[in-house]
């Protein structure tokens, strides 16, 4: 080869590497760009804006929507840049499935493929490029659309399978940051819920020991001498506290072979229809069991409601110390 | 993406076909999903049609070679002669479409496109690249009718089918039919790169005109002179022989064709060729490719020795295009003017080595066409004449 050919030739590749460099130069500035653009995005949920925004910009599409592939295999707008695509539906067929699977596709004429028939609608939008843009967490279709026919060339889908090639791994990055963030809160609330669990149990375990503590101060047993117990009764007594009394006090009777109960009304304000019949049910158990029952610290009120009730044979006295002594005397 | 080539010299085609077939099964492992056949004028194109079709294979894609054909295992310029080049792409899909021209070329070309890629399944989808073989004399307007269905930045490759002697007796074929004027075209989505570099093995001289009165691909007058008078002064009397009676002049023009400029990278100009074929008794001159008036033609230079090695340097440099290692490449195939065959027949075997170097030892078939089809290194589709291009298949 002539000496001046040589030149020219050498003169030649050298251009044609540092055109091919220039071009890889700014193919990779604008990858890069668009790694920013979607690395910066607030959450996951904002980078499919970012990420389409970016794609218009570097592809050159006029209209384009951002499809996700639900579990029913259904691929559903997500976003869009058009009003017009907005709740589009794609189902995937040969061609889709190919691009989900990595491999875009151009198309020069939207109405020769059957897939994308939902867009016969908008028949101003002529051709395509399909991008498949799938993470460990979802698989999504990035839909380029363009007025003129045969927009988009082999140019294009290289472009396209260089840029989610890089970004493939930053997306899957960012989805399983944000997932694991959602983890983490999700494992923060169960925590606190847990702790917040464990103090209202505990919280009811006193309150529940407090309401038997309080049942039997509100009505202690008290054995005064061998066979004779006293119950002073406090407060305004409830059904089931009277209920608790009753069981206490014939339990008490047989275990102590008692044989006077003494009911002290000293300590009660007053006597309703409810619990003056409960008192009389006592009355009646205990005299059942062989025991005798006196009701002392009668104040009139209480003897005005008693009195409704048959207490013939009942020992009634105004005081304790009274019903005590007669005790005795007997 | 694997590649495998079969060269045989039997004259029957059916037994070429079966046997050089079933070398590429054996080497492919699987049946090719694209063939390209390509064969000398001695075999009938309709028996090689028939023994093609036996094979029962998606997609096939042939023309006629002139003189022989050439793969890694050396060339074949005598006598019948076959090549066939498989590819094997599972992931991929390949789809083959004929027309003929009925006075539209354009319109077949587009024809034959629809259904190649309905062929390869790929309804509305832009191929990745378009191999194009045509009969000579509509190459332009073929290319043309494809950039109209797919824009201008489909890269289009391909060489005009050929005969021995410029008498009309090339062929096109494919599975279900051969031709003498039509175009098959093959849609190619392959799964992994493909890349082609076409270039011509020229350099400009300071030497240049305008057309000035030119139809179709006659060239009648250059700077308002008959053409022949100015390109025989520019060559310094290489069509003498033929100025007063006209005649064909392939041979004495091969190494000074005439360039048009197509483009530039970083201020270096590469051209496109255009090969004065026939001197006409009133001064024009056929070419192998359209000119218009206003064209700028410039003389280009050509030297044996720059053309013996050019396709191996070509190789190279789609090698370097595709950022390839010479073990990355599958395969390649490769298109040589037939002008330029012409002119370095006796030493074809230092192409065939120049070939096989630059493409590593990767399996080569390469056929000689009047009329080559590429892409430039700036995207642009062209036709030309006396120019190479070499297609490689990486193997990824």
């Amino acid at each position: 080869m002539p000496a001046n050919e040589a030149l020219h030739e050498a003169l030649a590749r050298i251009e044609t590497t540092l055109a091919a460099e220039r071009r890889q130069r700014t193919e990779a500035e604008a990858i890069v760009a668009g790694l920013r653009a979607i690395a910066i995005a607030p959450s996951f949920a904002a980078t499919d804006v970012a990420l389409l925004r970016y794609l218009q910009s570097l592809l050159g599409f006029s209209a384009g929507a951002l499809l996700v592939q639900d579990p029913d295999g259904w691929l559903r707008e997500r976003v869009c840049t058009d009003p017009r695509l907005a709740g589009l539906e794609l189902t995937a067929g040969p061609l889709l499935t190919r691009v989900l699977a990595g491999q875009p596709a151009a198309l020069f004429d939207l109405a020769r493929a059957p897939e994308l028939a939902p867009l016969a609608a908008l028949p101003e939008l002529r051709s395509a490029l399909c991008v498949g843009i799938a993470i460990s967490t979802r698989a999504a279709l990035l839909l380029g659309l363009h007025p003129e026919r045969a927009a988009f060339s082999p140019r294009h889908t290289a472009l396209a399978r260089s840029f989610v090639q890089v970004a493939t791994p930053v997306l899957d990055s960012l989805a399983a940051r944000e997932d694991a963030q959602h983890r983490r809160l999700a494992e923060a609330r169960a925590d606190a819920l847990e702790r917040s669990n464990a103090a209202l149990r505990e919280q009811l375990d006193t309150i529940v020991r407090q309401e038997a503590q309080i049942l039997q101060l509100s009505a202690p047993i008290l054995r005064v001498w061998r066979g004779v117990l006293v119950v002073p009764l406090v407060g305004a007594l409830d059904d089931e506290q009277i209920g608790d009394l009753s069981e206490r006090l014939l339990h008490a009777l047989c275990d102590e072979r008692a044989r006077v109960a003494i009911l002290d009304l000293t300590g009660l304000d007053s006597i309703d229809a409810a619990t003056g019949s409960r008192l009389h049910a006592i009355i009646g158990a205990v005299r059942l069991i062989g025991a005798r029952c006196h009701i002392t610290g009668v104040r009139p009120a209480l003897a005005a409601a008693l009195a409704e009730y048959d207490v013939r044979g009942l020992d009634s006295f105004a005081t304790l110390a009274d019903g005590l002594a007669a005790i005795l005397v007997h | 993406m694997r590649v495998a080539t079969a060269q045989h010299r039997d004259p029957n085609p059916a037994r070429a076909v079966r046997e050089a077939h079933a070398a590429l099964v054996r080497e492919l492992g699987g049946a090719p999903h694209w063939l390209f056949v390509q064969s000398s004028v001695h075999h009938d194109r309709e028996a090689l049609r028939q023994a093609l079709a036996g094979l029962e294979l998606p997609a096939v894609h042939g023309s006629s070679s002139c003189l022989g054909v050439m793969t890694q295992a050396g060339a074949i310029l005598e006598g019948p002669s076959l090549a066939l080049l498989g590819l094997r792409d599972e992931a991929g899909s390949f789809g083959v479409g004929a027309a003929t021209p009925d006075g539209d070329p354009a319109a077949a070309a587009g024809l034959a496109l629809e259904r190649a890629i309905d062929a390869a399944g790929r309804q509305g989808e832009v191929p990745t690249l378009v191999w194009l073989t045509a009969a000579p004399g509509h190459e332009e307007a073929c290319i043309a009718g494809l950039a109209a269905l797919l824009g201008p930045d489909v890269p289009i490759v391909g060489g005009s089918a050929a005969d021995d002697a410029i008498t009309g007796g090339w062929y096109q074929l494919t599975r279900d039919a051969s031709y003498s004027d039509a175009v098959v075209i093959s849609a190619w989505f392959p799964s992994g790169r493909v890349v082609s570099a076409f270039q011509s093995g020229y350099k400009p001289t300071t030497t240049r005109g305008v057309v000035t009165r030119a139809s179709g691909r006659v060239l009648h007058e250059i700077d308002g002179q008959p053409a022949a008078a100015v390109y025989n002064a520019w060559t310094g009397g290489a069509i003498t022989a033929a100025m007063n009676e006209g005649g064909g002049v392939l041979g004495s023009t091969s190494l000074h064709p005439l360039g048009r400029r197509v483009g530039e990278v970083g201020g270096v100009p590469y051209y496109r060729l255009a090969h004065p074929a026939t001197v006409h008794p009133d001064g024009a001159i056929d070419l192998f490719a359209d000119i218009a008036e206003g064209d700028e033609l410039v003389l280009m230079a050509g030297a044996v020795d720059a053309l013996l090695s050019r396709a191996g340097r070509v190789a190279l440099d789609a090698r370097a295009l595709a950022s390839l290692a010479p073990a990355d490449i599958a395969g390649a195939l490769v298109i040589f003017c037939a002008g330029c065959m012409l002119t370095v027949r006796d030493r074809i075997d230092q192409v065939v080595a120049g070939l096989d170097e630059g493409l590593g030892g990767a399996p080569f078939l390469g056929c000689f066409t009047f009329g080559e089809q590429g892409c430039f290194v700036g995207g642009e589709n062209r036709h030309g004449n006396l120019m190479i291009s070499v297609t490689v298949f990486a193997r990824e």
